[in-house]
């Protein structure tokens, strides 16, 4: 069968699997969340408590009295209307709209992220295959050791500490500044990026350790395989076979490993972008938690896992496309 | 037995041999004997002195005191006992999950495999972390085996796929097939042959798990889902950033840093310790 | 009127340190390379062949390092030869079809890019549209067709194919001497005389010089025109393969060419080398072989012999080998 299209089927499987998970668990939440908020809403409009019970379940899309099935068939139809119910706490914000603020932010900042803590990986695994003394090898290794011993949040932490409040370089909260107008124009841009410096930075030192050791554990194995000696012997230039050969095959293993990567990011927004109030999917993640907004948490998990599913899915075709041992047709 | 009390000896020399495990062991030690002993010998007194607070070291409070004037090393010592246990609760939890599931997909194969294939997959899609966050939340955690249950119901995925894979490629490797042919037990085959190829990774596998399930479970506790317990390392970050006011009172930078420090020193024992047991178990890295 | 040597190796001594211990791969060789000879190189696997044509290419494994001796080819001290020049030397004088052939190749490179990169980098002014019509011939002459294979991935090739396409590749740029390691070891038997038609055919073309490396006797017979008998990192007998196959001198030699499967059909039993493979980490003293020979006397445990000449190029390293003696031939 076409590997792309049994790819598709998959994630199409992955994601149904995905939205029944993340279904069940909200249903898990102990007590009715609708009860008190029918009660108080039905005091305020003077309405009897099974109305207003009844408008506060279509406001989020959620009535847990009735069966399950039914709140299943209900949560699917809103998904396919493309109605995820309001937030809790503030229900004239719809969590479509609360995803479609938040959304871009976070994909920009872990995509940007990782994209550079995966070239620096690559190239620095690779430099460490190559070279196995000296003290560039040695300096590397001590980060490495480091920062896999630092969780995230804790250089999100310190590094807020130090260039936010102390040296007050960067913005405290927000994605970008109220005095620009967003648009293509070169203050907000510069805004943007401003602002995104630090959640940026956090993200490629934690994750570009982990890059380094799998590339250069791949490198060290490539290089060690039999096309590497074959092409010494055939009078390759060491520049070359190191590029085409070692790189390029030594790379390969690792693009699997990309989308998993993306996810372990993206799941540890809530608290980074949560430290630096950068106001997106992570920093929402964590308000929705704190203020128990149920709805609203629901809606952002199930964003952030589509989003995986489809990173894993740009991860299988950018392997095909560089692996000519998987064809596409 | 004594074949058992031998590769034990076997394994603490090669494990002696290695500079970086040998480190990773008296780390990992230290912290248990921290956890155990120091726990016991240390009184702790968590009653609010505000007289004292925000005391540099001195004898009678080695690392100083807190915001509120209570002892910082004996809050850390009995911290590490928390720490510890959720770290090897949620590793046993997840390493059982994820072989059980990992194996009887391997094993049974067909359909069985397909969905639990299915099912890890789900578990490694959603990301770990905001599904663990729920989870606190609904199932309000209240104590060590709940909060190891939680972290464990979220990173077995990762045991269940590599444990699946081992076992389908030793399943095929050419001395397994020669067992079979020879016509030994299935059971034989499992326990004498496939289980002792899988020790270690497992043993890497398990430090793995109780190195992230401390990471996470300190975020957790980080975001306020997982307050049991004050003395947890996590509670004492978190409390310090809250209420010492850390960005511009370097007063309280030594109750701030002390559980960076010692969480940063358990992994690296991890760390070190995991990849001296790889060499000290696999038996194809053991170049003698 | 003695022939050309193009390669000869004086005094070669190639050390591999291992955790247990350093052993000597090579152990102080001499070995002449006849100009347009096919000269088998004869041992059991671990006897040093492999490292010792490596040596040729000056390409020795990270572990290795080379103690002593030189690699003349053509008046030129290869192992002195670095950078550039080496570069340029390799696959351009001497090129190799390694063991391991079925994984010589990048995965990620079609055929095609495997011989023009090659080319390329050793004829920087080619022009790729002039030198196809080169890849076809090339593969042509190993039964292979062009237009097809060219533009294969290593991957969907089968074995047979991917030797040819090595034997093609090997060939590239014309060089004076091919080394064959065990050019055939994962082919079936069908396709491995296959495979030996086409390098004789090669061999009777180009009157290029070939060394063939290998443990089985049989393809000797039927390729070689001369042999070298390795055993323990040392050459024990060399010389025509009509006089070595007829005078056998090494008792090793003589064991090893016996042994095979009806080779010249003697009525001789067949006995097996008594013993196990030397550990080359600890080498018996004096001669290696001892432990295993039947002819064994107090001097074989005590002097290494040296390779001597016992008739028109015949040379033998043993102590017993003179004419009249143990197992010495010319009786």
């Amino acid at each position: 069968m076409n590997y792309f299209l049994r790819k598709l089927g998959t994630s199409l499987l992955n994601l149904i699997a995905v939205v029944v998970t993340i279904f069940i668990v909200l249903r898990m939440m102990p007590g009715d969340i609708i009860e008190p908020m029918a009660r108080e809403e039905a005091s305020r409009l003077g309405i009897t408590y099974e109305e207003a019970y009844e408008r506060v379940a279509d406001r989020y899309n959620y009535n847990p009295q009735e069966p399950i099935y039914q709140q299943l068939v209900r949560y699917v139809k809103g998904l396919l209307r493309g109605d995820l119910g309001t937030s809790m706490l503030n229900p004239k914000n719809t969590v479509v709209s609360i995803l479609s603020v938040a959304l871009p932010w976070t994909i920009f900042v872990v995509s940007i992220s990782l994209i550079i803590s995966f070239i620096l990986g690559m190239q620095l695994g690779a430099l460490m295959a190559i070279r196995k003394r000296g003290i560039i090898n040695n300096s590397i290794t001590f980060y490495v050791t480091i920062v896999s011993a630092i969780p995230s949040y804790i250089i999100a932490i310190i590094l807020s500490i130090i260039f936010v409040y102390q040296l007050r370089l960067f913005p405290k909260s927000g994605v970008y500044s109220i005095d620009v107008t967003p648009g293509f124009n070169m203050p907000f841009i510069l805004s943007v990026l401003h602002y995104s410096v630090l959640p940026i930075t956090t993200y490629v030192i934690t994750s570009t350790g982990g890059w380094i050791l799998n590339m250069k554990g791949s490198s060290v194995h490539v290089l060690g395989s039999d096309y590497v000696f074959a092409a010494q012997a055939r009078g390759i230039p060491e520049k070359i076979i190191m590029r085409r050969y070692m790189k390029k095959n030594a790379m390969i293993p690792m693009i699997t490993i990309l989308a998993m990567a993306f996810g372990g990011m993206i799941g540890g927004a809530p608290l980074i972008e949560g430290q630096f109030q950068y106001l997106g999917m992570g920093a929402y993640l964590a308000k929705a938690l704190g203020e128990r907004d149920f709805i609203l948490y629901q809606g952002l998990l199930l964003c952030i896992s589509i989003s995986v599913i489809l990173a894993n899915l740009v991860a299988d075709l950018l392997y095909s496309k560089l692996d000519p041992r998987i064809r596409l047709e | 037995m004594t074949r058992l009390l031998h590769s034990f000896k076997d394994f603490f020399k090669v494990i002696f041999r290695n500079r970086q495990a040998t480190i990773g062991l008296f780390i990992l030690t230290f912290f248990v004997l921290l956890a155990t002993v120091g726990a016991a010998l240390t009184p702790l007194d968590m009653t609010v002195d505000y007289a004292n607070r925000f005391q540099m070291p001195s004898w009678k409070h080695p690392l100083g005191t807190d915001y509120v004037g209570r002892d910082i090393l004996a809050q850390v010592i009995h911290g590490s006992r928390d720490v510890i246990t959720l770290g090897v609760v949620c590793a046993v939890m997840a390493l059982g999950i994820g072989v059980i599931i990992g194996s009887v997909s391997a094993f049974v194969g067909g359909f069985t495999d397909t969905l639990l294939s299915f099912f890890t997959n789900i578990f490694l899609t959603i990301p770990a972390f905001p599904l663990m966050l729920i989870l606190a939340v609904a199932f309000n955690v209240q104590n060590i085996w709940a909060a190891g249950f939680i972290l464990a119901i979220v990173s077995w995925g990762g045991v269940a796929r590599v444990v699946r894979g081992q076992i389908l490629s030793l399943k095929h490797a050419e001395y397994i097939i020669a067992c079979r042919i020879m016509g030994l037990k299935y059971w034989y085959i499992i326990f004498k042959e496939i289980l002792p190829n899988m020790v270690s990774l497992l043993a890497v596998q398990f430090i793995g798990l109780f190195q992230n399930g401390i990471a996470s479970s300190m975020g957790l506790m980080m975001l306020g889902v997982l307050t049991y317990r004050p003395t947890n390392w996590g509670v004492m970050l978190s409390l310090a950033l809250q209420n010492t006011g850390i960005a511009y009172n370097p007063k309280g930078l030594i109750y701030f840093v002390t559980p960076i420090v010692c969480l940063a020193l358990l992994q690296l024992g991890c760390i070190f310790f995991s990849s001296g047991i790889d060499q000290a178990l696999n038996p194809r890295l053991r170049t003698e | 009127m003695t022939p050309k040597n193009i390669i000869e190796v004086r005094d070669l001594t190639v050390e591999f340190k291992k955790p247990r211990g350093s052993l000597l791969a090579v152990n102080h060789v001499d070995f002449d390379l006849r100009e347009g000879s096919v000269t088998a190189l004869v041992g059991e696997s671990g006897s040093g062949k492999t490292t010792l044509a490596f040596t040729m290419l000056n390409i020795v494994n990270t572990t290795g390092k080379i103690l002593s001796g030189s690699v003349n080819y053509n008046g030129t001290d290869v192992l002195k030869l670095k950078g550039e020049q080496l570069r340029r030397y390799r696959w351009k004088e001497i090129s190799m079809i390694f063991q391991s052939a079925q994984s010589s190749l990048n995965p990620l490179m079609t055929i095609q890019q495997h011989f023009w990169e090659t080319y390329l980098v050793h004829e920087p002014e080619a022009d790729e549209k002039k030198v196809i019509p080169r890849f076809f011939r090339l593969l042509e002459d190993v039964m292979l067709d062009p237009d097809r294979v060219l533009k294969l991935y290593p991957h969907e090739l089968s074995g047979g194919m991917k030797q040819r396409v090595m034997i093609a590749f090997s060939m590239l740029l014309s060089p004076r001497v091919i080394i064959l390691d065990e050019p055939t070891t994962a082919l079936d038997v069908i396709t491995q005389d296959y495979i030996f038609s086409i390098l004789d055919k090669i061999h009777n073309e180009t009157g290029i010089s070939m060394l063939l490396l290998t443990h089985d006797i049989g393809v000797v017979a039927k390729v070689a025109d001369r042999i070298a008998v390795m055993y323990a990192g040392r050459i024990v007998e060399v010389g025509d393969i009509f006089t070595v196959f007829r005078h056998t001198a090494h008792p090793y030699a003589k064991a090893l060419i016996t042994t095979a499967p009806s080779l010249l059909d003697t009525d001789k039993d067949k006995e097996p080398i008594k013993g196990s493979p030397p550990d080359l980490i600890d080498l018996p003293p004096g001669c290696a072989f001892h432990p295993r020979c039947p002819y064994a006397t107090e001097v074989c445990r005590e002097k290494c012999p040296a390779l001597t000449m016992i008739g028109e190029d015949h040379y033998v390293a043993c102590h017993n080998s003179l004419p009249g003696k143990g197992a010495a031939a010319y009786e």
